[in-house]
């Protein structure tokens, strides 16, 4: 066992009862890790203590190793960095398993006992510090070579190359509160020797009030000079940036209230959409730009809030490569499935102002791919080092107005002046019509069957049927022999109804025939009348054989009730005719109409596809913005 | 606006059952001197000498 002194930080080897001493290691960074050595736990059910931890430096910044000691004798690790922590255990693996360390890149998909992971963090980390008790000797460089994979649900994997052959680590990540850290048995902590004092900024010097003790740049608001921070101190310059013209909406120190949790504005990060476009000089496009605001919490860690065109989404980190998940994103966020992809494009860094937990430099380039289902956005952040998942929720300007405006004035920020209210469809924006047309919908489809059910039921049970009918010649003559003829007397029984009179020519040929009705209730003398002409005619012309015309004509006569009835008719024809024409006539009682059917069935369709159509036409606008309008689709 | 709709379109569909109920149509032929939509009287033409003629020709004829 190795251990490292808390006093002197020698770093002894423990062999029983003797001690070699290794040789001095830095002393630990303050990072605000809420882990003390010493601490208490439990991951699974399974109590730990915190018996040590290695403190490594990667390009943006630093992250910690805790080493674990489970109550059952189990080593074990909990990773942390960027306020997010990873519980693993060693795996014994076969010489050869894992790939090798220039195999991989980030974002790359990888099969891990069968399960999908995909590569979110590759990196050689170097060693600056270590406490407490360790099972391997470390010195200040010593490096770390290490691939982090993120799976479903949350599962973790590291390939850890500073052994030979490389080592697995699987586990999952974990929230901190899930630990049950238990401080009363932490080692008392020594005093720092770096203190959070105000500082400047090395060019103008402007003040610099740290926030996040794990901050790794900070970029001055004032000259636009960006500083390494290290252990809380502004190191060195090593890059100046121009303050852009038009200032983001918000200021760094404003505190905003999410989530019931007061946020800090801690940095600010202006950024410009870019894609390859042959046609553009240097071979890329650029697009709008949009401002990142990273927020910060004590207890909370780091959240971001981007403002893109007037749109707003409150963003956190996601623990896992969802792309296969099968759970949602966050509680309360969709399922990974559910997601459709929006746009890719590349982010280019333009210009930063406040703190961040990482090396942020102008010209930073990041893919990114964004998915949506509104109002979640879910993004992949990817570069040469590291893939990040984020999730971000849309919030409208009022939101952002009412949560900044009450933490503004707790730390004495002017008015908040936003940027006006959108004019375009964010690609995550809420469809306000969503809701209403998808009500409409169910209820269309209900009233659509309830309409044709009733239709349908009330001809079915309706009394119907044919009540009378005569046969006749009808001639060209006036006579009252062959022009006018008599159907009836028939009686209607019950109820109000109808009477469809059905008048067929047979035979009839490049002729015709007019009718007049006259229907009359025998006791009342009201009278319905009408009057068809029955015509059809048939030839051959260049195009072939034609006909027009039918042999057959309806009348229809509403309204009637109880009583006894009598249709008279009288006919007309063509004087050049002379032989006799045939007319078959029909009543038929309570002949079904469409008409009311039909204005009930445009009544209960027109108000729905209104809104169907106003919902479609948000929703075509804003996909009328993503990669699929464009044809760039995945 | 949800519920005007469900109001507006159950008060159509029952509008329409009443009509169905009563046999009437839209554009059917009521008698003297009733009705809304339907015709009054919808009689043939005549000619001069009183005769009933048709009412239009056709393309081909």
């Amino acid at each position: 066992m190795f251990a490292i002194c808390g006093y002197c930080q020698a770093m002894v080897l423990r062999k029983g009862a003797d001690l070699e001493n290794l040789g001095k290691i830095s002393e630990i960074m303050e990072d605000g890790s809420p882990i003390r050595l010493g601490m208490g736990g439990k991951f699974k059910g399974r109590d730990f203590q915190v018996a040590g931890r290695i403190q490594l430096r990667w390009s943006d910044g630093i992250w910690n190793e805790w080493y674990l000691l489970y109550a059952d004798g189990t080593p074990g690790w909990l990773g942390e960095g960027s306020g997010m922590f990873f519980a693993t255990f060693q795996r014994d693996v076969p010489a050869g398993i894992v790939p090798a360390f220039d195999s991989l890149v980030a974002g790359q998909e990888v099969t891990v006992s069968g399960k999908p992971f995909s590569v979110s963090w590759k990196e050689t980390s170097r060693c600056v510090s270590g406490e407490g008790e360790l099972p391997f000797a470390v010195a200040e460089g010593w490096e770390s070579p290490s691939i982090d994979l993120i799976g479903p649900d949350g599962a973790f994997v590291t390939f850890d190359y500073s052994d030979d052959p490389p080592s697995l680590y699987v586990g999952e990540e974990v929230k901190i509160e899930s630990l049950a850290l238990d401080a009363s048995t932490a080692v008392p902590e020594k005093v720092r020797k770096v203190a959070a004092e105000s500082l400047s900024c090395l060019s103008c010097g402007a003040p610099y009030n740290p926030h996040g003790k794990d901050a790794a740049s900070w970029g001055c608001p004032t000259c636009g000079a960006v500083h390494e921070v290290l252990a809380g101190k502004l190191q060195k310059i090593y890059e100046n940036l121009k303050p852009p013209g038009i200032l983001p909406g918000l200021e760094l120190g404003m505190v905003g209230r999410f989530e019931e949790i007061d946020w800090t504005v801690v940095g600010i990060q202006r950024r410009n959409s870019t894609w390859q476009d042959s046609n553009a000089q240097g071979g890329w496009a650029t697009g709008s730009d949009w401002d990142e605001y990273l927020l910060w919490n004590e207890q909370n860690g780091y959240r971001w809030l981007v403002e893109s065109d007037g749109h707003w989404s409150w963003i956190r980190t996601v623990p896992a490569n969802l792309a296969k998940g099968q759970t949602a994103v966050l509680p309360g966020a969709p399922k990974r499935s559910e997601f459709k992809h929006f746009s890719s494009y590349h982010a280019v860094t333009t210009w930063v102002a406040g703190e961040f937990y990482w090396r942020v430099k102008a010209g930073d380039r990041n893919a990114i791919v964004d998915h949506v289902s509104p109002p979640w956005v879910l993004t992949r952040e990817t570069d040469d080092r590291e893939s990040v998942w984020s999730a971000g929720l849309y919030m409208d300007r009022a939101q952002i107005l009412s949560a900044f405006e009450r933490g503004s004035n707790l730390v004495g920020k002017g008015k908040i002046k936003l940027p006006p209210p959108p004019n375009t469809i964010g690609a995550n924006q809420p469809n306000p019509y969503a809701a209403q047309s998808k009500a409409m919908r169910g209820l269309l489809w209900k009233f659509l069957v309830a309409a044709i059910f009733l239709h349908i039921l009330l001809t079915a049970i309706l009394p119907s049927g044919v009540v009378a009918t005569g046969d006749f010649l009808v001639g060209t003559d006036t006579s009252a022999a062959t022009s006018r003829f008599a159907v009836g007397p028939f009686k209607f029984e019950s109820g109000r109804g109808n009477v469809e009179v059905i008048l067929e020519a047979n035979g009839l040929d490049n002729d015709w025939v007019a009718v007049d009705a006259v229907l009359t209730d025998r006791a009342t003398g009201r009278t319905w009348s009408g009057g068809k002409e029955i015509s059809r005619y048939s030839g051959y012309d260049s195009d072939g054989s034609w006909t027009e015309g039918s042999r057959e004509a309806t009348l229809r006569f509403d309204g009637l009730e109880k009583g006894e009835y009598l249709l008279e008719l009288e006919t007309g024809r063509d004087p050049s005719k002379t032989a006799l024409q045939p007319l078959s006539v029909k009543v038929r009682r309570n002949a079904s109409s469409m008409s009311w059917l039909l204005l009930a069935l445009l009544v209960v369709c027109v108000v729905p596809v209104l809104a169907i159509w106003r919902s479609m036409g948000f929703e075509t606008r804003r996909w009328a913005e993503s990669d699929s309008a464009s044809g760039d689709d995945e | 606006m949800t519920k005007l709709y469900a109001l507006l379109a159950a008060g159509s569909i029952g509008f329409m059952g009443y009509q169905d109920w009563r046999g009437a149509s839209m554009f059917g032929t009521r008698a003297q001197g009733e009705g809304l939509f339907g015709s009054k009287s919808a009689g043939m033409m005549r000619g001069p000498d009183g005769r009933l003629i048709r009412n239009h020709s056709y393309n081909h004829k």
